[in-house]
C-alpha cells in the first residue's frame, strides 16, 4: 500500500483528534463506573462510548477508500496511545489491530466501492463483535452471568452503531459536502456540486 | 528499565499479557503483581507520585470488574471452588465461589495494567518510535508523520475547545457528546496535514530514502536476558499454578 | 543575468476532473542572489505558484498540466527532497503547522537527518548556529509554548541550518508585529550577505518589505507577472497599478483621533488575568473602558494575552478585578444571558460554522435567538442580511468554500443574527489581502455607524487600527494603555 505523506499525516490527526475526543468521555465513563460500582454494574461504564474508539478506522477508510487503511489507522493510533502513555502498554497493539480489522472486512467486502450506511453498520458491527471476543478473552466472561454479558454487548454494540457506524459516516459525508475533502476520493464526488465564483 | 530496548520490552510485555489473556490463574495474577512492583520501585525511575496517579483509574476498574465478580459470576462456570468459604462479607448472599471470582477478575485487570505501566513509565515515547524505525522497520515516513501528529495535540486541544467555546458563544448547547465541533476541527485538520507534510518536505524530509539518524537504538544482550526472563518465568508460572 | 530558478510555460489546477486552471501557461525567471518579492492578491495564485516551482505542488495536490522547472541547470523533478532541500527550502505562513518535533533543537536535528549529515556532527552544528542566530534559550523549550515571532524565527532558523540556496517565503510576516518581521528580515539579509541567498517571498503588503527587498514584482491573474522592476526608489509611481490590483499601497498615515464624548459600555479594573498552564501575569491591574456604541482596537503582539482576555470576556478564563458590562459583574451573569450579550468572531472563522450552507448558516442563528418566530419570515430576513453584505449569491455554497475574507463577514453575519450589542473579534484581518481587510473593516465600521453596535477586536497592526478605531488600548507590560491623540 503506498500512502503519501499527507495521507499518513491526515489518518494521524484525525487519530490523535478522535483520541481527545474519546479521552473527553471517559471522564463520563470514569463516573459512570463509579457510580455504578457499588451495584456490581460497574463493568458497563465505559460500554456507552465504546464506539468513539472505533470512528477513526471507518473515518479514514471512507475518505482516503484504500485497501489497508483501517488497519494502518488503528495501528498508528496504537502507536499515538503508547506516545500518550496510555496504561495498557503494548497490549493495544492488539486491541487495535482488531478493530481495524473488523472495519476492514466490511469495506473490503464491498470491494472498498461500497461506502453506504449498510457498510459502515457492518463495520461497526464487526468492530463490536471482535473487540467483544477480545475483551471476552481478557476478562474470562465466561464466568459471568449471561445476563450482564447480554448487557456488555448491546450497549456496547448501540454505542458503536451510534458513533461509529452512523457518526462517521455523517462526519465523512458532511465534509465531503461541505467541499474540503475534493483531494480526496469521497470529495471527487461532490465536484460537480459547485465551484467559487 | 529505561535501558531496555523499547521495542524489545514491549515485545516482552506483550508476550507476557497474552500468556495471561489464556490463563485463568489468581497465583499468576500475583507473581505478575508482585514481578511488575518490583521492577518499578527499584529497577526504574518511574516517579512514586506519577505511578499512583495513574494507578488510580487501575483501581477504579479493577473495583468495578471485582463487584460485578461478585454479583453476575456464573454459577455453573465458577463453582470448582468449595462451597464451604464462608466469608464474612458485608453482604451475606454473595456465594464464595462468586466472591473469589470476583477477586480473580479485579487481579487480572490490575495484573494486565500493571504490565502496561511498566512499560509506559519506563519507556520514551520517542525512543519507542524511533527503536519501531530501527528495529521493525517501520518506514521514516509513518514514523514521523505519528511524531508530528502527536506534537499537534496541544493545538488540537486548543483548537476543540476553542471551537467549543464558539459554538456556544452562538447560543448552540455543546455537551461532551456532541459532534459539532469534531466537524468543525475536521475540516480544519484536512488542510492541516496538507500544510505539515509539505513544510516537512520543503525540510528535505523524504519518506523512503536513506537518511542519518542521531539516535540509533541497538538490541543488547540483557534486552533479550529481559525477554527470555520475562516470558520464562510466565510461561513457567502458568504451568505450576493452572489456576 | 544568472538565473536560479527558470520556469517555462507552468499550467496547473486542483483537480483532475476540472476546475479553474491556477496558473495558466506561466514564464518565470528568478535572478541569483537577490530578495524578489511577488505581490498579489489573494486568488491570485501567488501561493500555488510558489509552491510549484519549489516542487511541493504536484507532489501534494494538484496536476501539473504543462510545464518545466529548472534549478541552478538542475530538472526539479530530478531532484529527490533530501538533495532538493539544499537549493530551496520554504518558509509558511501558519507558524503552528511548520514542525514535526516537539522543541526546536529536535526540529533541528530532524532536518539534519534528512540531509543525511553525519550524526557525530549534529550536536556541534546546532549548538554552534544557535549561538551565531542567538537562538540557545529557545533549543529547549517545547515548540508550543513560544509566540508566533519565536515559532517563525524557529521556522527559519531550521531552514537556514538547510543551508538552502534559495529560500521561499510564503508570507512569512503575516500575523507578526512590525518588530518581529524585522528581526526576520534582519536575519535573513544577513545570511543572504554572507552566503549569496536567493530570496523569494510572496506577499500582499510592499510595506514591510521596502528596506530589504530588491526588486517587486505584481502578480495579475492566474499566476502571471504583470509588472517587473519595482523598486523602494520607483514603488510611488505605480500607485494607479496597485489600486487596480487591488494592492495595499503605504499611504499617508492617517492621525489618530480620539472622540471625547462617550458613554462606557464594558470597563475593566484592577484586571488581573494568567496565563493558562504557567500562571504567569498577563494583565495585572489593568484598566479600560470600552465605550458604548464605537469601534475599539486592542494592539499588542501576539501572545501577549488578547485572546485571553477575550476568554475572560466571555466568562471562560478566571479574572482578578471586576469587569463590568453595563454595570453589571461579567462573572455574576448567567453565561446563556452573556452570550445573549456579547457575541465574538475567533481568528479562525471556519471554528465556528454550523451547517454546510451560507443560508443555513445565518438562519441557524436566527433560530436560536428568536424560537417562536415562523421559519418563512426567518429566511427572509436572513436573506436579506445576505444580500446587504454582497453573500445572497452564496447562498446555497458551502461556508467553507467562500475566501477567507468572505468567511469572517460570514461569521460577523451569523453572530450579528443574534442580535448582540457588544462584538468582541479577535484578529479580524488576519491573512487577509488589502481588499478584503477594507471590506470587513467597512463592514463593522457601518455596523458601529449605523447599528449602534459596540465593537473591540484585537489586532497587530497599528496602522489598521489608527485608521478604524475610535479609542485605542495597548497592551504593554501587563497594562492596558490608552492612546492619546
Amino acid at each position: 500500500m503506498n500512502l503519501k505523506l499527507k495521507d499518513i499525516l491526515m489518518v494521524a490527526i484525525c487519530a490523535v483528534l478522535f483520541g481527545v475526543v474519546y479521552l473527553g468521555m471517559t471522564y463520563f465513563g470514569s463516573f459512570l463506573t463509579t457510580v455504578l460500582t457499588p451495584s456490581g454494574l460497574g463493568i458497563l461504564g465505559y460500554e456507552p462510548v465504546y464506539g468513539v474508539w472505533f470512528m477513526a478506522a471507518v473515518f479514514t477508510t471512507m475518505v482516503i477508500q484504500k485497501p489497508g487503511v483501517g488497519v494502518v489507522t488503528e495501528m498508528l493510533a496504537a502507536i499515538l496511545e503508547v506516545l500518550m502513555g496510555n496504561m495498557f502498554g503494548p497490549i493495544i497493539f492488539i486491541s487495535g489491530f482488531i478493530q481495524g480489522i473488523g472495519s476492514e472486512i466490511a469495506f473490503a467486502a464491498g470491494k472498498y466501492k461500497n461506502y453506504s450506511y449498510r457498510t459502515t453498520i457492518t463495520a461497526s458491527v464487526l468492530c463490536t463483535v471482535f473487540t467483544f471476543i477480545w475483551t471476552g478473552v481478557r476478562q474470562n466472561y465466561l464466568t459471568f452471568e449471561p445476563g450482564i454479558l447480554v448487557a456488555i454487548f448491546m450497549i456496547r454494540l448501540a454505542s458503536s452503531i451510534l458513533f461509529c457506524g452512523i457518526g462517521s459516516k455523517l462526519l465523512a459525508d458532511g465534509l465531503a459536502k461541505a467541499g474540503v475533502l475534493k483531494a480526496y476520493p469521497l470529495g471527487q464526488k461532490y465536484l460537480d456540486f459547485e465551484e467559487e465564483a | 528499565m529505561e535501558r531496555l530496548n523499547p521495542v524489545v520490552k514491549a515485545a516482552a510485555i506483550l508476550a507476557g499479557a497474552l500468556i495471561l489473556s489464556f490463563t485463568y490463574s489468581l497465583m499468576l495474577n500475583g507473581l505478575i503483581l508482585f514481578l511488575s512492583i518490583v521492577l518499578l520501585l527499584f529497577c526504574s525511575k518511574a516517579k512514586k507520585k506519577t505511578l499512583v496517579k495513574i494507578l488510580i483509574p487501575a483501581f477504579l476498574a479493577a473495583l468495578a470488574i471485582f463487584f460485578t465478580g461478585c454479583f453476575f459470576s456464573n454459577p455453573g462456570e465458577a463453582s470448582q471452588l468449595p462451597k464451604n468459604a464462608s466469608l464474612n462479607f458485608a453482604l451475606a448472599s454473595i456465594s464464595g465461589s462468586s466472591f473469589y471470582n470476583g477477586l480473580k477478575l479485579a487481579a487480572r485487570i490490575l495484573s494486565f495494567a500493571f504490565l502496561g505501566i511498566l512499560f509506559a513509565l519506563t519507556t520514551d515515547g520517542e525512543e519507542f518510535v524511533q527503536s519501531l524505525i530501527h528495529q521493525c522497520h517501520l518506514s521514516p515516513k509513518y514514523a514521523y508523520g505519528v511524531l508530528a501528529a502527536f506534537h499537534l495535540l496541544p493545538v488540537i486541544r486548543e483548537e476543540l475547545s476553542r471551537t467549543r467555546l464558539a459554538f456556544k458563544v452562538r447560543g448552540i448547547p455543546v455537551t461532551p457528546f456532541s459532534l459539532r465541533p469534531v466537524f468543525a476541527m475536521l475540516v480544519n485538520t484536512v488542510h492541516w496535514s496538507e500544510s505539515i507534510a509539505m513544510a516537512m518536505e520543503s525540510k528535505g524530509f523524504s519518506g523512503e530514502e536513506k537518511r542519518t539518524y542521531y539516535h540509533v537504538t541497538k538490541v543488547h544482550w540483557y534486552d533479550w536476558a529481559f525477554f527470555a526472563g520475562l516470558v520464562g518465568l510466565l510461561l513457567l508460572g502458568s504451568f505450576l499454578f493452572p489456576l | 543575468m544568472e538565473y536560479f530558478l527558470t520556469a517555462r510555460d507552468l499550467t496547473f489546477r486542483y483537480f483532475e476532473k476540472g476546475g479553474h486552471v491556477i496558473l495558466d501557461h506561466v514564464d518565470f525567471d528568478l535572478p541569483k542572489g537577490k530578495t524578489i518579492v511577488l505581490l498579489g492578491k489573494s486568488g491570485s495564485g501567488k501561493s500555488t505558484l510558489l509552491s510549484v516551482l519549489g516542487g511541493l505542488y504536484p507532489e501534494n495536490g494538484g496536476i501539473l498540466l504543462s510545464g518545466e522547472i529548472e534549478i541552478c541547470g538542475k530538472p526539479l523533478p530530478k531532484l529527490r527532497f533530501g538533495e532538493r532541500a539544499s537549493y530551496v527550502s520554504e518558509m509558511f505562513q501558519n507558524p503552528d503547522l511548520q514542525f514535526c518535533m516537539d522543541t526546536l533543537r529536535k526540529e533541528m536535528i530532524f532536518c539534519l537527518e534528512n540531509i543525511s549529515r553525519p550524526r557525530e556532527e549534529m550536536d556541534g552544528r546546532v549548538d554552534a548556529f544557535a549561538k551565531a542566530m542567538k537562538i540557545e534559550k529557545l533549543l529547549d523549550q517545547p515548540i508550543h509554548s513560544l509566540s508566533g515571532g519565536e515559532k517563525q524565527k524557529a521556522a527559519l532558523c531550521c531552514l537556514l541550518l538547510l543551508d538552502s540556496k534559495g529560500i521561499f517565503l510564503d508570507e512569512p510576516f503575516a500575523n507578526l508585529d512590525e518588530r518581529s518581521a524585522g528581526e526576520l528580515q534582519e536575519i535573513l539579509k544577513k545570511h543572504q550577505r554572507e552566503q549569496g541567498t536567493t530570496i523569494l517571498a510572496i506577499d500582499h503588503r510592499i510595506d514591510l518589505w521596502l528596506p530589504y527587498a530588491d526588486e517587486f514584482w505584481i502578480l495579475g491573474e492566474k499566476g502571471r507577472i504583470l509588472k517587473k522592476g519595482i523598486t523602494r526608489d520607483n514603488w510611488r509611481e505605480y500607485r494607479q497599478l496597485f489600486l487596480e490590483q487591488g494592492l495595499f499601497y503605504p499611504h499617508e498615515k492617517k492621525r489618530f483621533h480620539e472622540e471625547e464624548k462617550t458613554e462606557t459600555l464594558l470597563s475593566m479594573e484592577n484586571l488581573t488575568i494568567c496565563r493558562g498552564k504557567s500562571g504567569e501575569a498577563l494583565l495585572l491591574k489593568a484598566h479600560a473602558e470600552i465605550p458604548k456604541q464605537k469601534f475599539t482596537a486592542l494592539l499588542g503582539p501576539s501572545g501577549c494575552g488578547k485572546t485571553t482576555l477575550f476568554s475572560a470576556i466571555l466568562g471562560q478564563k478566571k479574572y482578578g478585578g471586576s469587569i463590568l458590562l453595563e454595570g453589571q459583574e461579567l462573572r455574576k451573569m448567567k453565561s446563556k444571558l452573556r452570550f445573549r450579550k456579547i457575541g465574538t468572531v475567533f481568528q479562525n472563522p471556519s471554528n465556528q460554522f454550523l451547517s454546510t450552507r451560507v443560508l443555513e448558516e445565518v438562519l441557524v442563528s436566527l433560530k436560536v435567538w428568536n424560537p417562536k418566530a415562523e421559519e418563512q419570515a426567518l429566511t427572509k430576513e436572513a436573506l436579506s442580511m445576505l444580500d446587504s453584505y454582497q453573500l445572497k449569491a452564496y447562498q446555497k455554497y458551502s461556508p467553507y468554500m467562500l475566501s477567507q475574507g468572505q468567511q469572517r463577514r460570514l461569521a460577523v453575519l451569523s453572530i450579528l443574527a443574534g442580535g448582540q450589542k457588544l462584538l468582541l473579534l479577535d484578529e479580524p484581518t488576519y491573512g487577509q489581502d488589502y481588499a478584503s481587510t477594507t471590506a470587513i473593516m467597512e463592514q463593522l465600521r457601518r455596523l458601529v455607524k449605523e447599528e449602534g453596535l459596540t465593537v473591540l477586536f484585537t489586532t497587530h497592526d497599528r496602522q489598521l487600527a489608527a485608521e478604524y478605531a475610535d479609542r485605542i488600548y495597548e497592551v504593554e507590560g501587563k497594562e492596558l494603555r490608552r492612546w492619546k491623540d
